[in-house]
């Protein structure tokens, strides 16, 4: 028999019963997309990640309260401790030739007339913010270091409040409020898009002086640190945290790379995937079992015709193989339904998350059907093994 | 030729032993019709096996063509049945879901018959035995005597020497068991060896040679006198039906 027989009868065997043969087939479906879907996102966040890596510069190092275990899951704030004294001591007593950039960060609602929009992150920043984060206004101009000595009222928006609240119009001259204090908008920031869920663009710039005045605090929400080269990250970091050192307690401040921050990011997909990747592995396991529950039910209503067979000449390998990649076709099918699933699932995926743009891998189709190949072959074994061994004598006795 | 010589089968039934075949000896000429009878558990049915290549004996020697085919392997016995032996089953073995063509070609698959040469072969096949209009038509489309012709089809598929028909009457009416029987009487004419094993005594004098088997043995090696011929009986059948 040639391969092309084997596949053709094979077809025609799971095209006899298309009912039962669709739905044996759904458990291989299932686990089939689950796994393109997991690879798809795990590609898709790690190029978010990286994307956002590169965004912040690989330069970068941050000073931030220290963080309790699983503070950023449960989403429990830390209290900050750091001071505008430790900004300036890392400025001062540091080696490199560094940017330290302090940044208050307080969630307010932003309004301008009628037009409000609640949750945007207020950031007051130092005019060097621009150097730290390699992030400058695309039209209009940051405040200046005079600005900020002297708590002037100006704010620089991102993309998405000005979009809000001036309704495709131009911000620039024009006056927002925060916390009741009236500001003037004087640049308006490049996009920095999105990242997942959070809006980059959802942010105000107002000066750290002024933005301690109207939070009512004199509390940093972290300090970030650009070096010159990003070789010199761990050299700088370590001297970081001896300076810090004197001032602080170890459990009063963290200092971590860019690349660190994102961890957490990471471990949140990380969690997604498993999650997914469990839904793959027991839907193909269950899937494989009722292929071979099915194969095992075909294989003794067969069981005359594999008598026949044998009679007609078939050899025990020939029989075996019959029977093996109809169990294939069958997996097979399965993840070609699940590549189809997988499809559905990124369009239904895109419109509820439009933010996330989740494109289905082609590596991961290919895997995902490898994958059903191998369920099918693992599976399908013990009823081909069975049906090869049939005596044909009592095979055609059989009814 | 098939020489069978001092056979012996015994089957082991939950400890217990059951000799089905003890030294049993006979010789079939090719080209020759032979019946074997005998009431049932005499051991018809596993010299048939036997003759067939589904079974191996446990002593004694089966030349098939001079070849001794007792200690084979099970795929070299398998190859063999697909070139040397056509099988017609009493209940035909048709594949419901194929059609007659498809069914006569099953066995093209296993003895790897030229694919381009499989489909005409199959056509001249069911031609021959009279189904030239029935070739698209799925089993459960036909009568039972049109399902054996089909399944005689099948068993020339490979041109064997050999036709081994276990009751291929068995489930038929007589006008369509005197045409099967007419059928096989053609195909003897033309050289096929047949070797038939039936309770039935009016059947059996179609051959020209009854085996008679008891408890495993040749009880008696009967030339039959007065052989019947089907296409006599066919004739008369049909002058009967005359108006």
């Amino acid at each position: 028999m040639t391969p092309l027989e084997y596949a053709q009868v094979s077809f025609e065997a799971v095209a006899a019963n298309k009912l039962r043969s669709t739905l044996t087939t759904l458990g291989v479906a299932i686990g089939s997309a689950a796994i393109i879907l997991l690879i798809s996102i795990s590609i898709g966040a790690s190029r978010e990640v990286t994307k956002l890596v590169e965004g912040l510069g690989s330069n970068l190092y941050l000073v931030a309260p220290a963080r309790q275990k699983g503070a950023a899951l449960s989403g429990t704030a830390s209290i900050s401790r750091l001071q505008m004294s430790h900004a300036e001591r890392l400025q001062r007593e540091t080696a490199f030739h560094v940017v330290v950039s302090p940044v208050l960060n307080n969630a307010a609602t932003v309004r301008h007339g009628r037009e409000a929009k609640s949750g945007v992150v207020v950031s007051g920043t130092l005019p060097n913010f621009q150097e730290a984060r390699n992030w400058r206004p695309a039209r209009g101009t940051y405040f200046r270091k005079s600005d900020v000595d002297s708590v002037r009222p100006v704010a620089v928006l991102g993309q998405s409040v000005e979009t809000a609240l001036f309704a495709g119009g131009d911000a620039l001259g024009r006056e927002i409020v925060i916390a009741g204090e009236k500001l003037r908008v004087t640049g308006v920031m490049e996009s920095k898009g999105q990242l997942f869920d959070l809006d980059l663009d959802n942010q105000v710039f107002i000066p750290l002086t002024m933005a301690q005045r109207l939070f009512g605090t004199t509390t940093l929400s972290f300090i970030f640190v650009a070096v010159p080269k990003p070789d010199d990250i761990p050299a700088a970091m370590a001297e970081a945290r001896r300076i810090l050192g004197q001032t602080l307690l170890p459990d009063q401040y963290n200092v971590r790379s860019q690349g660190e921050t994102l961890e957490t990011v990471q471990s949140i997909s990380l969690i997604f995937t498993a999650m997914l990747g469990s839904v793959a592995g027991v839907s193909l396991l269950v899937g494989g079992i009722g292929i071979m529950n099915i194969m095992i039910v075909s294989v003794i209503e067969r069981t005359r015709e594999i008598g026949l067979r044998k009679a007609l000449g078939a050899r025990e390998p020939d029989i075996l193989v019959q029977f093996l990649s109809e169990a294939i076709v069958l997996s097979f099918l399965g993840g070609c339904f699940g590549t189809a699933l997988s499809y559905l699932g990124a369009l239904v995926a895109s419109k509820v998350y439009p933010s996330f743009v989740l494109s289905v891998s082609l590596t991961a189709v290919g895997l995902a059907l490898g994958f059903s190949i191998a369920v099918g072959t693992f599976f399908g074994a013990y009823p081909a093994y069975r049906a090869a061994h049939l005596d044909p004598i009592e095979a055609l006795r059989h009814d | 030729m098939v020489r069978v010589k001092d056979l012996v089968k015994t089957y082991h039934l939950e400890g217990l032993e059951v000799p089905a075949l003890r030294r049993l000896s006979l010789t079939v000429e090719a080209g020759a019709f032979v019946a074997i009878m005998g009431p049932s558990g005499c051991g018809k049915s596993t010299l048939l096996n036997l003759l067939g290549c589904l079974d191996r004996p446990d002593e004694g020697t089966l030349e098939i063509d001079g070849v001794d085919v007792s200690r084979m392997s099970r795929a070299d016995l398998a190859h063999l049945r697909s070139r040397k032996i056509g099988f017609v089953f009493q209940t035909f073995h048709l594949l419901s879901r194929a059609t007659a063509l498809s069914n006569v070609m099953l066995p093209f698959v296993y003895s790897g018959y030229p694919h381009d040469k499989r489909r005409p072969r199959a056509e001249e096949l069911l031609s021959y035995v009279g189904l030239q209009d029935r070739m698209k038509h799925r089993p459960n489309q036909m009568s039972g005597g049109q399902q054996q012709r089909v399944a005689i089809a099948r068993a020339l598929a490979n041109d064997p020497q050999i036709l081994l028909a276990d009751e291929p009457t068995g489930n038929l009416d007589s006008r369509s068991g005197l045409e099967i029987t007419a059928l096989l009487e053609r195909l003897n004419r033309e050289g096929k060896t047949i070797i038939m094993v039936t309770h039935n005594r009016e059947l059996a004098e179609h051959a020209e040679r009854i085996f008679h088997l008891l408890d495993g043995v040749l009880i008696r090696d009967e030339v039959v006198v007065a052989r019947r011929s089907a296409n006599e009986l066919v004739g008369a059948v049909a002058g009967e039906m005359q108006p």
